[in-house]
């Protein structure tokens, strides 16, 4: 590869902008911002095209934003370079996103433009990828460091030249991609992935069947409640057979025990009919003949009913009556008498004896006193006092008999008032008033006294009640006769009847129990009915067993083979990755040993030994060559230096002639020997075309063949 | 007496090898519908044997049951006698019990019972529990009277699953040994009996390969005479197709559609031979969508030279070295899968497990 010719339309801070190379190192310098940089990111652009639009990186970062010109919206340019015996020209356009890039391959000769994809130009040309470009020929104004990146395409290549020169092989790649296919199956985390995925399809119809199941166990209860229910219905049938039969049976019974009944009282009522009839003729007579008797004391019930006590009243007065005429003979006796008596009465007035009296008392006590307390000769006073009572006595006699005499005469006189008194009313005119209207009413009433007037009175009373009561008793009689003539005629019972008999329960009580067990029945059959309804409408809703079970066996077998897939897998990447081992452990030791005799020459023999790892960092020997640091340790001047024996150890180890070296003042932190060394080691052109970019103008004793002097952007 | 000779129908089970639902309802109702195919030709017979495992699980779906039902009550004149199998245990919940059948249905209890149908007597025991290692019935009614059947489930001459030793049948005077639990058709004459399994009349996966049916047949005072009849609605097959130096699914699928013709039948397709392309078995499914069913297992193998590739060396030696000794064991497939895959990552191309 060399580039002839870079043309820049614009870019960065280029514009119009034309440089012309040549083979072989070429210093190129310039002042600041003259674009030396500007020109490597330039070159790797056009063969590597630009990153996507980076957010959140700053300027430094993006190159894209980093590199447009001002106010503009596009870079554009063309690079003019042989490779492989043909010259191309490649032009390259950028937008400010990857949308807007373009890119243009013709052949130099006849301008004839060669299909090529925008993303691979630089593989295409140099072989190896950006990042390899980056790490190797290409080492921009960061420095010659770098690390082991996420392809690790220099590893892969290495790794392949190292055994067989294989370049194609990435190994690395085959075995992410092996990785990707694992993890498609088991993810990382052991969560994800089509296992996994199946693994919650197993488990949710695992719990589908389970339900499903459960509601066939349910629906095989459903089908068995229906079996015992039918059963119990049977039953239940047979039942009320029994019972209608029984029921009927008892019935029949009953209907005989009332027709037996009827019989029963069939012959009552005869008999109580002829009663009633003998009654009634009894009855009948008797009437008859109270009613006689009735006539009889017509007149006295025709008397009000207070006759009696009016007549008594009557009986009274005239008792009164008489007794006051009695009163009055009575008086005129009397009156006699008294004259009789008053005629015969002496006229002698009574002497008071109060001084005889006083001593008879005295005598008396002391008597009593001197008897009892002194001597008992004392009560010979008494005969004294005797003496001198006497006449006191018959003094009392004589005043009686005076005051007897007076008394008469009053008697006497109110004797003649009374009767006189009595003369004055009439009574006797009176008493025979009254006894005359007594007379007539007794008469009539054919007695004689008022006591037979109120005893035929009662009598005839008695008689007009019995005479109705008789008759009540008779109407009564009738009734009874044509209620019983009556309920014969209801009664329709037939005579020569087949005795019947029967031993169970009453109808009543067998209606109950049908009742209950028709209740039941109604019970059994509504549920049936619901049951069945179930049943029939398809009880089990849902996806059915077989069917999920189907689904779940699949399952289940599809996560075996996915699982030996996934086996395979492993045991592939597992014997990648131990190949993977065994390459990095075989050719390191030949690039520690390249790049040890670079960094040898470029140091003049104070390092020498230095081991790579498999991320690219180095250890080395001091000089002393007792300790072995880590290039980290060194100098940035000597850390650069080391690196670029690696850049140029690889280089050496991947192309049998590097085409291309570009570097970005790679040297600048080396002093002045080193740097000599370095330069005369660029000058044995290790390279087809060396192009190193500086600051600074070159010394002579570097013995660099072309130097080219950059203008001022 | 004409008869009608069924077992193993397996109704609502569950089919392997379909990979979805859809299909799998789709079966079921097939096999409902062979059932009637089967009440179909028993119509013109005096008794339809069914030789257990009618069912195949404890669940059944409600339109399996009213199928039944509606099936049996529609050949009246046919006496349906029925035996319980390993699948379908004859327990208080089964089916059998459960289900209300029309009067023409017998099914024979846990305990030997004779039906006589004409001047033939048919015997039949039913299995009680999933679980028979020990044989039902110790030894076998002895009937002269006339022709007689024995109806049962069971292994002949082996030694679970209600086990029926041939000595036992020697000894037995039976006419025909009507059995079942034996997926293919198959019969043998022990002594004067003609033992027969009708096989199942639809196959349920590809390990029930090929035509499936009944058994048609007629007892005699003279002896047996049977006839097997395919009632399956679909076949499964299983078929090997060679495709070693194409390098196209259009090649594969050409030969598979020249191979596969019979497309309302169920395929199970193994690629065999050596060749560079990977086949994408959907793909290849796709492209067979005519069939019902079509399933393609990839039993391929890159035609790789494995001693020359590990002698090469590089990193396809080096990964061919590493494998080498799990390429001669046991593991040999899984080995040289492993190796395939590493190649194809080395190659850049995309390894697709899924």
């Amino acid at each position: 590869m060399i580039i002839q010719k870079i043309e820049i339309e614009q870019f960065g801070g280029l514009q119009n902008y034309t440089l012309q190379l040549t083979p072989g190192f070429q210093y190129i310098y310039g002042h600041n911002e003259a674009g030396k940089s500007t020109l490597c990111a330039f070159i790797s652009a056009m063969f590597y095209g630009m990153p996507a639009k980076v957010r959140g990186v700053g300027l430094r970062g993006d190159s894209r934003q980093l590199y447009m010109p001002w106010g503009e919206s596009y870079m554009a340019g063309s690079i003019h370079f042989a490779h492989d015996g043909y010259e191309y020209v490649l032009k390259r356009r950028f937008g400010r996103s990857s949308r807007g890039d373009r890119a243009n391959l013709y052949r130099a000769s006849d301008w004839q433009e060669i299909a090529v994809d925008m993303e691979s130009i630089g593989q295409q040309f140099f072989g190896i990828g950006e990042e390899a470009f980056n790490k190797t020929l290409f080492i921009s104004q960061s420095g010659a460091a770098f690390s082991k990146g996420r392809e690790d395409e220099l590893m892969v290549r290495l790794s392949n030249l190292e055994r067989t020169g294989e370049e194609d092989a990435s190994l690395q790649k085959a075995i992410t991609e092996l990785q990707k296919a694992e993890y498609e199956l088991i993810s990382k985390t052991g969560r994800g992935g089509a296992v996994a995925q199946l693994d919650s399809d197993i488990e949710v119809l695992r719990a589908e069947l389970f339900s499903a199941k459960q509601t066939h166990t349910a629906f095989q209860s459903v089908l068995e409640e229906i079996q015992n229910l039918t059963e119990e219905k049977e039953k239940g049938e047979l039942d009320i057979a029994v019972l209608n039969q029984q029921h009927a049976d008892a019935l029949a019974f009953e209907q005989y025990e009332l027709r037996e009944k009827d019989r029963e009282n069939q012959k009552k009522l005869l008999n109580c009919l002829t009663m009633e009839r003998n009654s009634l003729k009894q009855a009948e007579q008797a009437l008859s003949a109270i009613e006689k008797e009735e006539k009889n004391l017509a007149f006295v019930q025709t008397l009000s009913p207070d006759i009696v006590l009016t007549i008594a009243e009557k009986e009274a007065a005239c008792s009164v009556l008489e007794e006051k005429e009695r009163m009055r003979q009575a008086l005129v006796e009397e009156i006699e008498e008294l004259n009789e008596i008053t005629k015969k009465m002496p006229a002698k007035s009574v002497k008071p004896i109060s001084i005889r009296m006083f001593i008879a008392m005295l005598l008396v006590v002391l008597a009593i006193a001197g008897g009892l307390l002194i001597y008992p000769l004392f009560f010979l006073l008494f005969i004294p006092a005797v003496f001198l009572m006497y006449p006191i006595i018959l003094h009392g006699i004589q005043h009686k008999q005076k005051e007897n005499q007076n008394n008469l005469i009053i008697n006497l006189e109110e004797k003649r008032k009374q009767l006189s008194a009595l003369e004055a009313t009439h009574v006797t005119e009176q008493i025979s008033h009254l006894r005359g209207e007594i007379q007539e009413v007794l008469s009539a009433a054919g007695v004689d006294t008022l006591a037979a007037l109120s005893e035929k009175k009662e009598k005839a009373q008695t008689v007009s009640h019995q005479a109705e009561s008789l008759r009540k008793d008779v109407k009564r009689i009738a009734d009874n006769i044509q209620n019983y003539e009556a309920m014969l005629d209801s009664l329709f019972v037939p005579q020569n009847e087949e005795p019947l008999s029967y031993t169970g329960p009453n109808a009543e009580t067998i209606e109950k129990q049908l009742n209950v067990i028709k209740e039941k029945q109604l019970d059994r059959e509504r549920t049936l009915a619901h049951l069945q309804a179930r049943v029939e409408q398809g009880y089990v809703s849902g996806r059915s067993v077989s069917v999920i079970e189907t689904e779940l066996r699949a399952a289940e077998q599809r996560k075996e083979e996915l699982l030996q897939i996934h086996q395979e897998i492993v045991l592939a990447r597992e014997a990648l990755e131990a190949c993977n081992e065994e390459l990095k452990s075989s050719f390191a030791p030949v690039l520690n040993e390249k790049s040890g005799d670079i960094i040898k020459q470029l140091t003049k023999g104070r390092y020498h030994e230095i081991k790579i790892t498999d991320t690219y960092s180095m250890m080395l020997k001091t000089p002393s060559g007792h300790d072995i640091v880590e290039a980290d340790f060194v100098s940035a001047g000597t850390c650069d230096l080391l690196y670029f024996a690696l850049r140029l150890a690889v280089l050496q180890t991947l192309y049998d002639a590097i085409p291309l070296l570009v570097m970005d003042d790679t040297f600048i932190q080396m002093d002045e020997e080193r740097q000599q060394e370095a330069f005369s080691l660029l000058a044995e052109k290790p390279a087809e075309q060396i192009l190193y970019f500086s600051c600074h103008r070159p010394k002579t004793d570097w013995s660099i063949e072309t130097v080219v002097e950059l203008p001022n952007a | 007496m004409k008869f009608v000779h069924c077992a193993d129908l397996h109704l609502d089970t569950a089919f392997s090898g379909l990979q979805d639902g859809k299909c799998a309802a789709i079966r079921q109702a097939e096999l409902r519908r062979t059932f009637l195919s089967v009440i179909n030709l028993a119509k013109d017979a005096d008794v339809l044997l069914l030789a257990g495992d009618l069912f195949d699980q404890d669940s059944v779906e409600a339109e399996t049951i009213r199928v039944l039902q509606q099936g049996f009550a529609s050949i009246p004149s046919t006496k349906v006698l029925i035996v319980a199998g390993n699948h379908d245990p004859l327990t208080k919940k089964s089916y059998y019990n459960l289900t209300c059948f029309s009067e023409n249905v017998h099914i024979f209890g846990t305990e030997l019972e004779c039906v006589t149908i004409g001047d033939c007597n048919v015997y039949g025991v039913s299995f009680g529990s999933g679980v028979q290692d020990e044989p039902i019935l110790e030894c076998l009614p002895v009937d002269k009277s006339g022709p007689s059947v024995l109806l049962m489930h069971g292994d002949l001459g082996g030694n679970a699953y209600n086990p029926i030793g041939r000595e036992m049948i020697e000894k037995s005077d039976f006419s025909y040994l009507a059995l079942g639990h034996v997926h293919s058709y198959y019969h043998e004459k022990i002594g004067r009996t003609l033992c027969a399994y009708p096989g199942c009349p639809e196959g349920r996966g590809f390990d029930e390969l090929g035509e499936k049916g009944v058994l048609v047949g007629e007892v005699t005072d003279g002896g047996v005479t049977v006839k097997f009849v395919p009632v399956c609605s679909r076949q499964y097959r299983e078929v090997s197709v060679d495709v070693s130096g194409l390098v196209t699914h259009e090649d594969i699928l050409q030969i598979m559609q020249g191979t596969c013709l019979d497309t309302q039948d169920l395929y199970k397709v193994i690629l065999t031979g050596e060749t560079e392309l990977i086949p994408d078995v959907n793909v290849l499914a796709e492209g067979m969508s005519q069939c019902f069913f079509l399933k393609v297992y990839d039993h391929t193998r890159r035609p790789l030279d494995i001693e020359a590739l590990a002698a090469a060396g590089g990193v396809r030696g080096m990964l061919a070295q590493k494998l080498a000794s799990g390429l001669l064991g046991e593991k040999s497939t899984v080995y040289r899968k492993a190796l395939e895959y590493g190649l194809t990552a080395l190659d850049g191309k995309r390894v697709k497990p899924l």
